[in-house]
């Protein structure tokens, strides 16, 4: 029965997500503490989300070959394998997180870490939000993305002047300042696979393709996911 | 005489030729737009964009409806899922192009502080690098996959140094901080793309040996470089 595969594969989703949320606090918490036990956990639950998103792929494709759905049940199907395929590439930047913390063996913070932890914060709560519009089917919180997306710009910003501050003063830190960047890149783009995530959720329930995210408000301030 | 099924994956992959051809294009115009800091590029940037979306779009009804309709297994049921993951990859990439544009629009009443020569360079290295993997994808030819590494150990070679010298400039300077960010940022965008042609030359190497394989120099560890 076309139900019962597609509650199968929400239960797959469900844990897929579980399983992402685990490694990019996992990875994240590895780099705040230079942990490299932590990387290597954080890498091996990467590892298993990119086996579960080739088996909620193969199981999308089956179903939609078995029971040849329609309308919503065909769409329905398309938004789970998009949705698992930006969720899989949450868990690849949680295992990029992770072999950064391998390069800084030899490396000490020479600064606080607030803006990441909390960059990470931001984009987990923002697919928090975008999973709950697909498995619910519910879009009434996608307003909030926005809101979440907002604060992580400014954050970014703020962390790129500060870091550019630090740069201008010492010299023996440029690779390290080159690691904050990136990580707080790899934050903003799993935010951005958060939206990507309700538009898909979006169409699936409207049927529209709709764009979402600050940079469709040509809002000059806007930053660059 | 081919079967239905043939022909509905021969126009997919027609399609999918199409997308590169605009996908690349729209890459390296936005990077062109950037170094000139030409606005009117960048806003024809901004619209090809748009219709690579719709392509990309038209790929995956394509697919999911071929395989609702003919029910496919094994080798086309693989290369149709190709299919749908490499168009995705390539949005991707008119995705980046767009958000190049994007900068381009940000940057009204700033001035490049430095003669721009990474940046290009790490754009035309993505767009081998992209080539190099389509090949697999449009003509099953998986020759140029061992390029990849040389390329993507080039461009962490051009990154690494690149990031050094604008160290070096916001050391000196204290009112480049924005143009600075804007060239890190875009240097990843550059990055990124070819990390679309990895995923895309993995899916390749999928699709004709049907055996799932990591690509990349990050996965060897030998990467001198931060991961992409």
């Amino acid at each position: 029965m076309l139900n019962t595969r597609t509650s199968e594969i929400t239960g797959n989703l469900t844990n897929l997500h579980s399983l992402v949320r685990t490694a990019l606090t996992k990875a994240m918490k590895a780099f705040e503490d230079l942990d490299l036990d932590l990387a290597e956990e954080a890498g091996a639950v990467s590892t298993q989300v990119e086996k579960l998103h080739q088996q909620i792929e193969e199981l999308v494709f089956n179903t939609v070959s078995k029971y040849q759905p329609e309308g919503i049940e065909l769409r329905r199907l398309i938004t789970y394998n998009n949705t698992s395929g930006s969720l899989r590439r949450v868990g690849q930047y949680a295992e990029k997180i992770g072999k950064i913390v391998e390069y800084c063996e030899d490396y000490d913070h020479f600064k606080e870490l607030e803006s990441l932890p909390y960059l990470a914060d931001l984009a987990i709560s923002a697919i928090d939000v975008s999973m709950r519009a697909v498995l619910d089917e519910d879009l009434s919180e996608i307003g909030e993305l926005e809101k979440l997306e907002a604060q992580s710009d400014r954050e970014a910003v703020d962390m790129f002047q500060e870091i550019a501050d630090y740069l201008s003063r010492r010299r023996d830190i440029s690779e390290l300042a080159m690691y904050y960047i990136i990580i707080g890149r790899y934050c903003e783009r799993a935010a951005d696979q958060a939206i990507r995530i309700a538009e898909s959720a979006t169409y699936m329930i409207t049927g529209e393709r709709t764009k979402l995210g600050l940079m469709y408000h040509e809002d000059p301030e806007s930053m660059l996911d | 005489m081919a079967s239905q099924l043939e022909r509905y994956i021969g126009e997919i992959n027609k399609k999918i030729r199409e997308l590169h051809r605009m996908s690349t294009d729209a890459f390296m115009s936005s990077m062109k737009a950037f170094e000139d800091l030409d606005q009117a590029k960048a806003a024809e940037v901004r619209d090809k964009s748009e219709k690579i979306e719709e392509v990309a779009m038209k790929i995956e009804n394509s697919v999911f409806e071929t395989i609702a309709r003919r029910q496919p297994v094994a080798k086309d049921l693989r290369e149709l899922a190709t299919y749908l993951q490499v168009s995705y990859n390539l949005y991707r990439i008119g995705r980046y192009a767009y958000k190049i544009a994007h900068i381009v629009r940000l940057c009204e009443g700033l001035e490049h502080f430095k003669e721009l020569i990474s940046l290009p360079l790490l754009a035309r290295l993505a767009k081998d690098t992209i080539d190099y993997a389509m090949m697999g994808i449009t003509d099953r030819d998986l020759s140029k996959i061992d390029e990849l590494e040389k390329l993507e150990a080039e461009s962490d070679r051009e990154t690494g140094e690149m990031f050094e010298e604008i160290t070096e400039y916001l050391r000196q300077r204290t009112d480049i901080t924005t143009m600075a960010m804007f060239y890190v940022i875009i240097g990843r965008y550059c990055e990124r793309a070819a990390d679309q042609a990895f995923s895309i030359a993995e899916r390749a190497v999928y699709m004709v040996t049907g055996e799932r394989k990591k690509l990349g120099l990050a996965y060897k560890g030998q990467s001198g470089d931060a991961p992409h």
